[in-house]
């Protein structure tokens, strides 16, 4: 096996300029340096490295996880992967065709027919129309959208949009090929197609992919070799099963406490409502933790910020490991939901997840305060907070039984009243 | 696998013009404009005759609020003939430039994503103005049969084909140059129509360039290319004389090239960071 990917000493560099956006207007440029003459040579940038000191090379036929929290720098390697931001130092070698699919559906335009989208696309994604011709057939009926290929997208649902997006990234002829969460959308059936797909690709066809996602689930199943990022850095090409560990390790540290008071009110009063804090309690709701037994209750506690006559309510969303909506929690009884309680202030609310309900996997929790009046959203934050649910042995044994199959991918695995008799 | 192209990415890539990745990404060029032609004639409701109409109202505007102005010799063309091709050949560097850097804005979502040379969005925004262009021309023939169906034998193709080369170069380089500035300023997005409407009034589209120039004229016309595009256009259409010396013309054409070159050193110096900025 060659390598078909070097990657050596890759560093990103990004400023950060401070209250400003990456471009700049003119005018406000002109006014800064009427108002501060002074600071026209200093920079209120910061530097900050996004990536640092990355190493690793990729042997043909594998397939890599690229996988770490938020903001660990994933997206940024793909991009300097895909040569579409360069990098501050280092050097990659590729030997090969590169096909990016950092997101789907990129250029689509309503106005076009599927048909006529499928080739523009296509194009940018670097195939030849040749190419495009010969598997256009293949591609709308991976897709299924033969009847509807003269229609313009516009009046496709945007199921459809997406699985024709797909079908044209999935039958791209690259070497190697870049795939950032192109699996979390669609419905179910199409993401097994989607799934069954990416597998042809990097078990039968033996092509190099390297692969971004949170689902730990597809991760699993597809890469042999994980590479986790972590704050721009990572300790290079692992096992799978490896890098995965690191990822949960992570969450499973004790989060810490941010001190919501110290938020000045000049500064939450820009916000009509706020989520300041999540936090994950075991049952005496004082200790903070993320690890919890079956038999224990969990409680999820949110502070936030309220500043509105308007309605508000406190939701969160919880997802397991293989990116399953598991359950959603409301709090449709509170006070700003009815809007009764119209004082601005900080609030608290406490949600109770009862025992002996949630399977033993990782969950990770979304939490959002939503306007029910506008239907818009106040605030949201994703993954705010991760724990995990373990069932020992003997608490298996106990309460649910022991099955021969790991189920942790199921949703939920209550305690169920069963009734069994003898009836012959 | 051993025959496979051997990509190299590092911090500083070898500087270069870049015209030989763009031949390799023809094909993109090519389906670029395609877009940009079927797009635009789709969402309009007129379509093709939208094209062609604009040009036409504006002269008739001209014709009838202006003309009293510009009391000159056209040579016997007929004053509205005059100004459309004036119009048609406005147009054509207008639009390229203007298209120029609202596409660079509009496809942001796809530099962001896909790699390919950025200068395939200015150049295809010219490519499709040029279309347009076309059309207008067929327009004007239109105009010219009805007019005296002799007229059309004066067409010099190469003078014709000299001046849309001219006129193109000029609008690319324009275009591109505000395509870089605009990644870090966003105003010039609004900067760039307002030069163009001020150049509008320091070219000959509506009145016919004197030669016996001051000084202040003369600049005028070496910095301005479009004088010299619109001439040769009259000159490739009607015969009228050419009222540019050699020597001036040569002068053009290399302050041409120089706005070119430093259009294109311009916009591949911001090329590499526009992800990460637009």
């Amino acid at each position: 096996m060659s390598a078909i990917l070097e990657v050596e000493n890759i560093s990103k560099k990004f400023k950060i300029y401070h209250n400003k956006q990456p471009y700049l207007s003119l005018r406000d440029t002109i006014i800064d340096i009427i108002k501060h003459p002074s600071k026209v040579f200093q920079s209120d940038t910061e530097e900050f490295w996004a990536l640092k000191d990355i190493n690793f090379t990729v042997n043909e036929g594998e397939s890599i996880g690229i996988i770490g929290k938020n903001g660990a720098g994933k997206s940024t390697l793909l991009k300097i992967l895909s040569r579409i931001t360069p990098p501050t130092k280092g050097k990659i070698t590729l030997r090969g065709r590169v096909a990016s699919l950092l997101e789907v559906g990129t250029g689509f335009h309503p106005e076009l027919t599927g048909k006529e989208n499928v080739y523009f696309n296509g194009a940018i994604l670097g195939m030849k129309r040749s190419e495009i011709k010969r598997k256009f057939d293949e591609i709308v009926a991976f897709a299924g959208v033969e009847k509807f290929i003269d229609t313009p997208l516009k009046h496709y649902s945007s199921g459809m949009q997406l699985r024709l997006a797909f079908a044209v990234a999935a039958f791209l002829e690259a070497e190697i090929l870049v795939v950032d969460e192109v699996l979390a959308v669609g419905d179910a059936e199409f993401q097994k197609k989607c799934l069954g797909k990416m597998e042809d690709v990097t078990k039968k066809e033996g092509r190099t992919v390297l692969f971004v996602s949170h689902n730990m689930g597809t991760i699993r199943s597809l890469c042999q070799k994980g590479l986790y990022l972590e704050r721009g850095q990572t300790p290079g090409l692992e096992p799978v099963e490896k890098a995965i560990n690191r990822y949960f390790d992570i969450y499973s540290e004790k989060p810490k406490k941010v001190n919501y008071f110290e938020n000045n009110y000049r500064e939450l009063n820009k916000y009509e409502a706020k989520i300041l804090q999540v936090e994950v309690l075991d049952s005496s709701k004082e200790n903070t933790k993320n690890s919890f037994l079956i038999s224990e209750d969990i409680y999820i506690r949110v502070f936030y910020w309220v500043n509105t006559n308007q309605p508000v309510l406190v939701n969160f969303l919880i997802l397991n490991e293989v990116g399953v909506k598991v359950m959603m929690g409301t709090d449709a009884n509170s006070d700003f939901y009815s809007s009764k309680k119209k004082q601005s202030g900080i609030y608290c609310t406490d949600f109770k997840i009862p025992s002996y309900i949630l399977n033993n996997t990782g969950y990770f929790v979304h939490v959002a305060l939503d306007s029910p009046v506008h239907q818009t959203c106040y605030d949201v934050i994703m993954n705010a907070v991760f724990f995990e649910v373990v069932d020992p042995l003997n608490e298996v044994s106990l309460n649910r039984g022991i099955i021969s199959k790991n189920y942790s991918d199921v949703a939920i695995w209550p305690k169920l009243e069963s009734n069994t008799q003898k009836i012959q | 696998m051993q025959h496979n192209k051997t990509y190299t990415i590092t911090a500083k890539s070898k500087f270069s013009l870049g015209i030989k990745e763009l031949f390799e990404y023809r094909e993109l060029i090519y389906i670029f404009t395609w877009r940009e032609i079927k797009v635009k004639y789709k969402q309009t409701l007129l379509g093709v005759l939208w094209v062609a109409l604009q040009p036409v109202i504006m002269m008739l505007i001209i014709n009838i609020f202006l003309s009293r102005y510009f009391k000159q010799d056209f040579e016997n063309i007929p004053y509205y003939l005059y100004v459309y091709s004036g119009l048609i050949a406005w147009n054509l560097f207008a639009s390229g430039a203007n298209t120029s850097v609202n596409n660079i804005l509009m496809n942001a979502n796809i530099i962001k994503k896909i790699y390919f040379p950025r200068m395939i969005i200015p150049l295809s925004s010219i490519l499709s103005s040029f279309v347009d262009y076309c059309i207008s021309f067929f327009v004007l023939f239109l105009f010219m049969i009805f007019e005296d169906v002799s007229l059309i034998l004066n067409f010099n193709p190469i003078y014709w084909i000299l001046a849309t080369m001219i006129i193109m170069l000029f609008s690319f380089s324009l275009g591109l140059y505000f395509s870089a500035l605009v990644v870090k300023y966003r105003d010039f997005r609004y900067i760039l129509p307002f030069f163009i409407q001020l150049l509008f009034f320091l070219s000959p589209v509506m009145y016919k360039i004197q030669i016996d120039q001051k000084i202040l004229q003369d600049i005028l016309i070496y910095f301005n290319p479009m004088v010299l595009g619109i001439e040769l256009i009259r000159a490739a259409v009607f015969n009228v004389p050419f009222l540019l010396s050699l020597k001036q013309t040569l002068i053009i054409l290399i302050i041409l090239s120089i706005y070119c070159l430093i259009a294109v050193l311009t916009f591949r110096n911001t090329e590499e960071y526009i992800a990460d900025k637009i």
